[in-house]
C-alpha cells in the first residue's frame, strides 16, 4: 500500500516534471514568430510573410535549418566544455519553473523555500555563458563571457534586495503563500505604490539584465562584439542557446507574476469566475511582450553604464526599500 | 538641471520611444509584397532587358547593321548576317551576354532602325549562367516598357509563377497604387 502509493506520487513528479519541460521547449517556437511579427510592425513591415499563413510555420522552418546545419566545433576550443556550455545555461532556467506555482493546484513541487531555490538556480546559469565564451577560445566569444559575469553578478543582488521586500510583505518563502498575501483584487498586488512599487522596478530592471535582453544584452553586443559569448556556435548548439534565453525571459515573466502581479489572482472581485490559470498566462503574456516591445525600441545601454545603474543606483534602492519596509512593517 | 534630473529618475525619454514604438505597432505596414502579390511597374525611360522591336507585319526590324555590337563598350553583343528569302539582311544570330551589360543604353540610341530597345524587365536572377545570355528568340519574348502615364511607377497586383524550374513575376494590373 505504502509502496503503491509512493511509487505514485513519483510518477507524478516525473511526469509533472516532464509537462514543464516540454512546454518550456515548444514555446520558443511560436514565441520567435510573434517576436519577428511585433519587431516588423513595430518597424511598419509586415515580419515574415512567406512560410505558411501569415509566415505562422516560420519557426519550424527555421527549426529544421538549425537541424540541418553543419556543427563546427573550433579546433583550438577546449571541446568538452564547449559542448557542455549551451546546456548549462539552459537548465537552470528550466528548473526554475519547478518552483513556479501555476495555481494553487497546478504546480511541480510546492517548496517551502521555494523564491530562495529560484534565485539559488537560476544563478548557476551565468556559468554556461562564462564556459561558452571561454572554451570556444575566441576574443570575442571571451569577452562578452567576461561581460556576462560581471553583469549578471552585480545585477543578481540587486535582484535578491528587490525579492527580500516581497518577501516581508509576505512573511515566507513559499511562493504559494506569496501569493496567497496578494489575495483579494488589484489593491493588494505588490505592485501597487502602498505595496512594493520599487521593488517591483528594482526587479523588472535587473530582470530585463538577468535575461540579456536589450537594453541590457551586452553579452551579445552584436555591435561590437561579433556575436558575443556564442559567436563561435552554430546549427543546434546555437538554437539551445537561443532556447536558454527564451526560457530565461518566460522564468523572469512568471516570476513577476507571481511575485507582484499576485500570480492566480483575478484584479477584481467580479471578474473571480475567469479561471487562475487563464490570470497567470495573461500576466505572464503581458511580461513576454513587454520583453519584446522594448527590445525593438531602446538603444543597449554603455558596459560603464550598466555597472553604474547596478550598483549605484539600483542595489542602494534596493536597500533603501528593504529597510523602509520593514520600518512601516514593524 | 532639475528638469533633466528628473528626466532621467522617471525615464522619460526611453518610456517616449516606447510609447512611439507602440502605436507604430498598430500602424499601416508600407512593405510592397513584390514577388508573392504585388510588383512595381517602371517608368517608360527605364533601360532594363533588352528587347527587339517588330514592325506592323511582325517582321524583325533589326537589319543586323552591327552598329549596336561595335558600340557596346562591354562587348555585349553579337551578330551574324544573313540574307532571308526577300532579299533582306537579316541576323542570322543575334546574342546578348546581359552578365557584362552595364544597360547604358547606347545600343538603343544608336540603332538607325529603332529595333534593339531598352524594356520594362528588371528580374534578372537565374539558376545558371546560361539563363543570362540572351538569344534572339528571348530577345523577341522580352516585354517593352509600359506607356500609359497612368500605369507608370505605379505598384501593381501580381502573380508569381513557378514553372519548369523558372520563377516569373506577371503584373495583372488588377489593383494598381503609387508607392510613394
Amino acid at each position: 500500500m505504502l509502496e503503491a502509493l509512493l511509487a505514485n506520487t513519483l510518477l507524478i513528479v516525473v511526469l509533472k516534471s516532464i509537462i514543464a519541460v516540454l512546454i518550456i521547449f515548444a514555446l520558443p517556437l511560436p514565441f520567435t514568430w510573434i517576436e519577428r511579427k511585433i519587431a516588423g510592425h513595430i518597424q511598419q513591415r509586415p515580419g515574415p510573410m512567406r512560410v505558411g499563413f501569415h509566415g505562422i510555420l516560420q519557426p519550424v522552418a527555421d527549426g529544421i535549418k538549425l537541424f540541418l546545419k553543419e556543427d563546427i566545433v573550433p579546433e583550438k576550443a577546449d571541446k568538452f566544455l564547449f559542448k557542455l556550455a549551451p546546456i548549462i545555461t539552459l537548465v537552470p532556467y528550466v528548473a526554475i519553473f519547478v518552483a513556479i506555482p501555476v495555481t494553487d493546484t497546478i504546480y511541480v513541487s510546492n517548496m517551502n523555500i521555494g523564491i530562495l531555490y529560484v534565485l539559488a538556480i537560476g544563478g548557476l546559469s551565468i556559468y554556461g555563458l562564462i564556459l561558452g565564451g571561454w572554451a570556444s577560445n575566441s576574443k570575442y566569444a571571451l569577452l562578452g563571457g567576461m561581460r556576462a559575469s560581471a553583469q549578471m553578478i552585480s545585477y543578481e543582488v540587486a535582484m535578491g534586495f528587490a525579492v527580500i521586500g516581497v518577501i516581508m510583505m509576505a512573511q515566507s518563502l513559499n511562493m504559494q503563500d506569496i501569493v496567497r498575501a496578494q489575495d483579494g483584487g488589484i489593491l493588494n498586488w505588490n505592485i501597487m505604490p502602498h505595496k512594493q512599487l520599487v521593488a517591483f522596478f528594482i526587479f523588472m530592471v535587473a530582470g530585463f539584465a538577468e535575461a540579456n535582453r536589450i537594453p541590457f544584452d551586452l553579452t551579445e553586443c552584436e555591435g561590437d562584439l561579433g556575436c558575443g559569448f556564442n559567436t563561435e556556435y552554430s546549427g543546434m548548439r546555437f538554437a539551445i542557446f537561443a532556447l536558454g534565453e527564451y526560457a530565461a525571459m518566460f522564468a523572469i515573466s512568471a516570476l513577476a507574476a507571481v511575485l507582484f502581479l499576485g500570480g492566480w489572482n483575478s484584479p477584481f472581485s467580479f471578474l473571480d469566475f475567469i479561471p487562475g490559470v487563464v490570470w497567470f498566462v495573461i500576466k505572464l503574456l503581458f511580461f513576454v511582450y513587454l520583453f519584446m516591445w522594448f527590445r525593438f525600441s531602446w538603444p543597449r545601454y554603455r558596459y560603464d553604464q550598466l555597472m553604474t545603474l547596478g550598483w549605484k543606483i539600483l542595489i542602494p534602492l534596493g536597500v533603501a526599500n528593504v529597510l523602509i519596509t520593514g520600518f512601516l512593517l514593524l | 538641471m532639475i528638469k533633466d534630473f528628473l528626466k532621467t529618475v522617471f525615464l522619460v525619454d526611453l518610456l517616449s520611444g516606447a510609447s512611439l514604438t507602440f502605436r507604430k505597432t498598430f500602424s499601416k505596414t508600407v512593405t510592397m509584397h513584390y514577388p508573392d502579390k504585388e510588383k512595381w511597374i517602371p517608368y517608360e525611360r527605364f533601360r532594363g532587358l533588352h528587347y527587339q522591336a517588330v514592325d506592323e507585319n511582325n517582321e524583325l526590324k533589326c537589319v543586323a547593321c552591327e552598329l549596336c555590337a561595335r558600340i557596346c563598350p562591354a562587348g555585349v553583343i553579337t551578330i551574324r548576317a544573313k540574307e532571308d528569302e526577300k532579299g533582306v539582311r537579316r541576323p542570322a544570330l543575334y546574342t546578348m551576354d546581359l552578365h557584362r551589360c552595364a544597360y547604358c543604353g547606347l545600343c538603343e540610341e544608336v540603332c538607325p532602325e529603332d529595333a534593339i530597345k531598352h524594356g520594362a524587365g528588371y528580374e534578372f536572377a537565374g539558376y545558371k549562367r546560361e539563363d543570362a545570355v540572351m538569344t534572339l528568340e528571348d530577345l523577341l519574348k522580352n516585354e517593352p516598357n509600359e506607356t500609359d502615364p497612368e500605369k507608370m511607377g505605379t505598384v501593381s497586383s501580381a502573380r508569381l509563377i513557378r514553372k519548369d524550374g523558372t520563377l516569373k513575376i506577371v503584373a495583372d494590373g488588377k489593383k494598381r497604387y503609387r508607392w510613394w
